[in-house]
């Protein structure tokens, strides 16, 4: 018989400022985020687990749930696969794309234009998530209209996972 | 669509077949039957990400791909579907793919992971999780709860893991980078275990077709001795009544039913035992060996699986469901 071994003990962070992030740009609602916890491995990343994980103290996991926000940078921003996870929940600065535009969003262009109906849920220049037919693919940087240009806005699909996508994203 | 697959050699004959045809008295009549499977290209499956959506509710995404007309449901997993080899669609670059609503794996590999039917909240270990789709079926299946300990001793394959997990929101994971054969004790103990170990892969050649040229000579001996050590280092460390999956992707016994028995003759027969798969519907699978070469083994090895390729147009694959009995003493 051998003693069962104590699971590693996490620091999980302090939620509150991050949802409360989440909340303003996006309008996710607060309580959204009661069945998970925040952790942060590094200097650079929040990662989000759910409330069951009992890791190992041994061999230390080089990684535990899902990579969730860059904070290494001056206006933390949702990973691509945080976008995806939460993005259903957001209610402003949520754009949904043409198949013209979708397919800009996964060539990783910038400056594409956006109609003004698009933007009827779009608040100030920074973060928006992008869907199509109300699937979320991710993020993108939001320009709103000025003197000088229409809105548009660039892409944020991430250079590691644009080797997959192709011109055409529905065959 | 066009196919874009150039058809393998007729090869009951040819030089490509040599390293299968050990196994020829075990088809007896059926030998023709599965050199010509291997012949054809492989149909590819697509699974739902439940922790997403439904596979009712991608049905649309896949109409509006053009993949539905083809797609037909696995026989034994309303999530899934195969899609005929000869459709030229490159599925990693479609959106329901980017948008992380399905991933992709062959038929067989999506096995062991059903067998081994992990429970939201259970503690789960992976021994060699990358490039990590099996993984990401256990994390699903568990509906993003409880511990996924995902470990495979190459980092560079591990990274590859992490990119499904970013791709279908998978919470449960926590990886890790080590030898499987050599775990330590505090690692803990497991409701369930996969053991999916790095094998020969003859298999898979209907998706890789260098894999048989690489089987003259092939030290089968040398790669069961990690086989064995991965699973019996997997096996300690099941809770009692705790069950693991061993699965390979080879028809070699001395991978499959000799490891599985070996490593029993070890550990005690009357602490674990093989015990019986649950029947996937429509699919056709043969027992595990009772005899290799001068070998025998446990009558119980009747209760593996072995698929065979040309059974249900797919690739090759063994699984052993084995289940702790009791504590065994240390
Ligand atoms: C058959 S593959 C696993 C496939 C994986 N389960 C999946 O479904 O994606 C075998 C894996 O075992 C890993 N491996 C080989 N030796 C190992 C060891 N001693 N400990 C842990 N992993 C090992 C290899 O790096 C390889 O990724």
């Amino acid at each position: 018989m051998h003693e069962e071994p104590e699971f590693l003990t996490i620091d999980y962070i302090d939620s509150a400022p991050w949802i409360t992030l989440l909340n303003d740009r996006f309008g996710i609602p607060t309580e959204s985020f009661e069945s998970y916890r925040w952790y942060q491995p590094n200097r650079k990343l929040i990662s989000l687990l759910n409330t069951s994980m009992q890791p190992p103290r041994r061999p230390e996991p080089i990684s535990m749930g899902l990579p969730f926000i860059r904070i290494n940078m001056k206006y933390p921003k949702l990973t691509t696969g945080g976008t995806l996870f939460v993005g259903p929940l957001a209610t402003k600065n949520v754009v949904e794309l043409t198949e013209e535009q979708v397919n800009s969003y996964y060539s990783r262009a910038m400056y594409i234009p956006l109609t003004e109906e698009q933007t009827t849920r779009c608040t100030t220049m920074g973060y928006i998530i992008l869907s199509f037919q109300g699937i979320i693919l991710g993020q993108g940087f939001y320009r709103p209209k000025s003197e000088e240009e229409d809105a548009n806005f660039d892409s944020f699909y991430p250079k590691a996972f644009a080797n997959h996508a192709q011109r055409s994203a529905l065959g | 669509m066009s196919s874009s697959h150039t058809p393998y050699p007729k090869h009951a004959t040819t030089p490509y077949m040599e390293p299968l045809k050990r196994y020829q008295h075990l088809l007896q009549d059926e030998w023709d039957d599965f050199c010509d499977a291997l012949s054809k290209p492989l149909p590819q499956v697509l699974w739902t990400n439940t922790t997403r959506l439904t596979a009712s509710e991608l049905e649309p995404w896949l109409d509006q791909c053009g993949l539905l007309e083809h797609a037909t449901r696995l026989s034994w997993s309303e999530d899934a579907w195969k899609l005929p080899a000869s459709l030229d669609v490159a599925y990693g670059t479609l959106l329901p793919f980017l948008a992380g609503l399905y991933h992709l794996q062959e038929e067989v590999s999506l096995i062991p992971g059903w067998m081994l039917d992990p429970q939201p909240y259970e503690r789960i270990l992976d021994t060699c999780a990358a490039p990590g789709g099996k993984t990401a079926q256990l994390a699903c299946l568990m509906r993003n709860h409880g511990t996924i300990v995902a470990n495979d001793r190459s980092p560079g394959r591990l990274r590859a893991v992490r990119s499904i997990i970013d791709r279908l929101g998978l919470l449960n994971i926590a990886m890790s980078e080590y030898n499987a054969a050599n775990f330590p004790r505090d690692i803990g103990t497991f409701d369930r275990i996969l053991v999916d170990v790095p094998c020969s892969c003859e298999g898979t050649s209907r998706k890789n077709k260098r894999v048989l040229t690489t089987l003259e000579n092939y030290d089968y001996e040398n790669q069961s001795r990690l086989q064995r050590a991965i699973l019996l280092r997997a096996l300690e460390q099941l809770r009692p009544g705790g069950i693991a999956a061993y699965s390979t992707c080879t028809y070699a016994p001395e991978e499959n039913e000799r490891v599985v028995h070996q490593v029993l003759d070890q550990l005690g027969w009357d602490n674990y035992e093989i015990i019986p798969t649950p029947e996937l519907k429509g699919f056709k699978t043969m027992p595990g060996l009772l005899h290799w070469e001068d070998e025998s083994y446990d009558a119980s090895m009747e209760n593996a699986i072995r698929i065979w390729p040309h059974h249900n147009d797919t690739g090759g694959f063994f699984v052993a469901l084995i289940q702790k009995t009791q504590e065994v003493s240390q």
